[in-house]
């Protein structure tokens, strides 16, 4: 579908001017400035570990074996097996970016949905939706980890699924709340006095009213997803063990942290720093998109 | 032409574990084509009520009439799918608080075209996809033809610089500017009755002149009805057409503004009129009132609803409300005991307590039962 703007830059279809809030809320905010460039470096990483990575992750080098860092030609060391630290951290970040975001947005997408209307119609929907959240929460999400992995082996996506099971009843009391009082808001009766249905109310008025919280709540979890996937991974019922993923190098270096600490910490600095940098940048996503801070006339 | 016909409106609310509340009773309401009708009457009155039910829009009540047409139709033998075309496209709602009533979160001009969209006649989707890509995605294009007519009414409400206006926030504006985006967004669906729910109420009196003005020219310029909810009599007198006065759930005394205010007949509408204050407060004495308050729904008199509180009340009163139209100029009824059939209103006259004159008036000659004078 082509559509003329008239003179506004547009990406992909998407009016760039409607991120001039997200650029100067970043840009005026060191701490969000750091989280994105965090994020989106880390991301690129990930997304050209081939072309970027100095070194095969799967190579093993016999000579070089539990290299410290910054001791040879492998800047961040080598683990147990020789293999370059870097390169496996850098794909990695694939496996451990890609499960986190993947995993928290279909909990994202299936935990609000069940929220938003849970909430906006409340009595026996909200009642049967919420209790079925509550079955999902009180199933501890490393039985269904295990349980997946028990039945369709190990891969990707049922780590995904693990993961994104444990997220939905986190959306979908978040986005309940919030419904519950929008939709008594006036704004709501307005846009029935307009015409509008209840799925129009609920997408078009409603949602948009709950972003805020709702990308705070992304942030934090899917942070708390990196950790997941990493707990799986260290377990040995993530993805296969020859993968390298943050939790898996993590969990590999553990038994030698007296002997080479870097095996275990690097991976480990490497968590930190992009689930700190993802929630830095997630509250200036909520700032830019809480309209309702800014005070005055245009 | 009559755009609206209710007839013997009764609206109740459940409650559980207590009396029903029966929040309107009997109302009977005409509202002409291009003509302003005020429904004036205090606080639980239940004009909110009234109005509120032309959207079909009360949740868990129970709405009885036994008429209640719209262009001849009756809205309440309609589908729900009607109903959703009919509001906004040709019943529109202006509410009192526009800032809560605007979607904090879109700008006004997103708002505006997104009614246009749905009710307006713009070749351009209104479809979820579409209006959830615009949304949350690209916006509405500023050439789109939504967007145009979002501008222009904006314009036609006397907004200044409506292009910048369109861009904003419901809380960028000013009180007086978020109730015309209100206005301009309930003329996007080109409305044949506008139900204006107290608009002026949040205003101060400057702004609210301007926006009555507004409300009377678009009534005169695009033969649009209105249905303005008010307690300021003074607006009425200002803005209305015709007039309807509600007291605890029952009409009083309706007719045209004019034979209404000249000629009061039910004692409430002559309270009411004498309880403006006028000039220097000090010059009458005390302003004058009308002494008690008005009954919980639940705990009316039988009768008419004002019958404790009414200076010319007599055993009569217990009776069900009459509907006597009296002389005060074409459709003017006053449901009084007081009167029969086409009587003069001039002939009765509110007298107690402190303005009392001791002039004997016919109320009194029709031997009123209780004596009440002003506390």
């Amino acid at each position: 579908m082509s559509t003329d703007y008239g003179d506004a830059d547009t990406f992909l279809g998407v009016r760039l001017d409607r991120f001039a809030r997200l650029r100067e809320t970043v840009a005026g905010d060191y701490k969000a400035t750091f989280g994105l460039v965090t994020v989106v470096l880390f991301v690129l990483a990930a997304v050209f570990a081939p072309e970027l990575a100095p070194y095969d992750p799967m190579a093993q080098e016999y000579a070089i074996m539990q290299a410290p860092s910054l001791s040879s030609a492998h800047p961040l060391g080598t683990d147990s097996f020789g293999r370059d630290l870097l390169s496996r951290l850098m794909y990695g970040a694939r496996v451990s970016l890609g499960v986190s975001l993947g995993a928290v947005t279909i909990g994202a997408v299936v935990g609000v949905s069940l929220g938003v209307v849970a909430g906006y119609f409340g009595g026996w929907v909200d009642d049967a939706l919420m209790r079925f959240v509550d079955v999902l929460w009180a199933f501890p999400w490393l039985l269904v980890a295990i349980m997946l992995v028990a039945v369709f082996g190990q891969g990707v996506w049922n780590v995904v699924v693990a993961i994104a099971f444990a997220y939905i009843d986190d959306f979908a009391r978040l986005a309940r709340g919030e419904v519950l009082s929008i939709r008594e808001e006036e704004f709501v009766l307005a846009a029935k006095n307009i015409g509008l249905g209840d799925v129009e109310i609920m997408t078009e008025e409603v949602l948009p009213n709950a972003v805020a919280p709702l990308i705070v709540q992304f942030t934090v979890l899917v942070a708390r997803a990196i950790l997941a996937e990493s707990t799986l991974s260290f377990l040995g019922i993530g993805v296969k063990p020859t993968t390298p993923t943050w939790g898996a190098l993590l969990g590999q270096g553990r038994s030698l942290i007296g002997q080479a600490w870097w095996i275990s910490i690097i991976p480990g600095i490497a968590i930190v720093i992009t689930v700190l940098g993802i929630n830095l940048f997630g509250d200036a996503l909520r700032d830019a998109f809480d309209v309702r801070g800014e005070e005055g006339a245009p | 032409m009559t755009l609206l016909d209710v007839e013997d409106l009764a609206v109740t609310f459940p409650v559980e574990d207590g009396p029903d509340v029966p929040a309107v009773d009997g109302v009977d309401l005409r509202v002409e084509q291009g003509k302003i009708h005020g429904l004036v009457g205090e606080s639980g009155s239940g004009k909110s009520v009234t109005a509120r039910s032309i959207m079909r829009l009360l949740d868990g009540a129970e709405v009885s009439a036994d008429r209640f047409d719209y262009r001849g139709e009756d809205l309440y033998a309609k589908s729900e799918a009607e109903m959703r075309r009919i509001r906004g496209d040709e019943i529109a709602m202006v509410f009192q608080d526009a800032l809560s009533a605007l979607n904090p979160v879109m700008t006004v001009g997103e708002q505006i075209a997104e009614v246009v969209r749905h009710h307006g006649d713009v070749d351009e989707s209104a479809g979820l996809l579409s209006e959830l890509r615009r949304k949350y995605v690209t916006g509405t294009n500023e050439s789109a033809p939504s967007w145009r007519r979002a501008v222009d009414l904006l314009e036609t409400v006397g907004i200044p610089d409506p292009e910048e206006i369109a861009t904003s926030y419901p809380h960028q504006l000013s009180g007086g500017q978020r109730q015309r985006v209100m206005i301009a967004s309930a003329l996007g669906g080109d409305p044949s009755l506008i139900v204006a729910d107290e608009p002026t109420t949040a205003l101060d009196v400057t702004v609210e002149a301007g926006i009555l003005d507004e409300l009377r020219r678009l009534c005169d310029e695009f033969d649009v009805a209105i249905l303005l909810i008010t307690h300021d009599l003074g607006v009425v007198a200002e803005t209305c057409d015709h007039v309807t006065v509600m007291y605890s759930g029952s009409v009083m005394e309706r007719g045209t503004t004019a034979g209404l205010f000249e000629n009061p007949a039910h004692p409430y509408t002559k309270g009411l009129l004498r309880s403006i204050p006028e000039g220097a407060p000090s010059e009458d004495g005390p302003l004058a009132t009308i002494p008690g308050s008005a009954p919980e729904p639940t705990e009316r008199p039988a009768g008419c609803p004002f019958r404790d509180r009414c200076p010319a009340a007599f055993d009569a009163c217990s009776d069900p409300l009459p509907e006597h139209v009296v002389d005060g100029g074409e459709g003017h009824v006053a449901r009084c005991h007081l009167y029969t059939e086409g009587d003069d209103p001039g002939e009765v006259t509110w007298e107690t307590g402190a303005t009392a004159n001791g002039e004997a008036t016919d109320a009194a000659d029709r031997t009123p039962a209780t004596e009440v004078t002003d506390g």
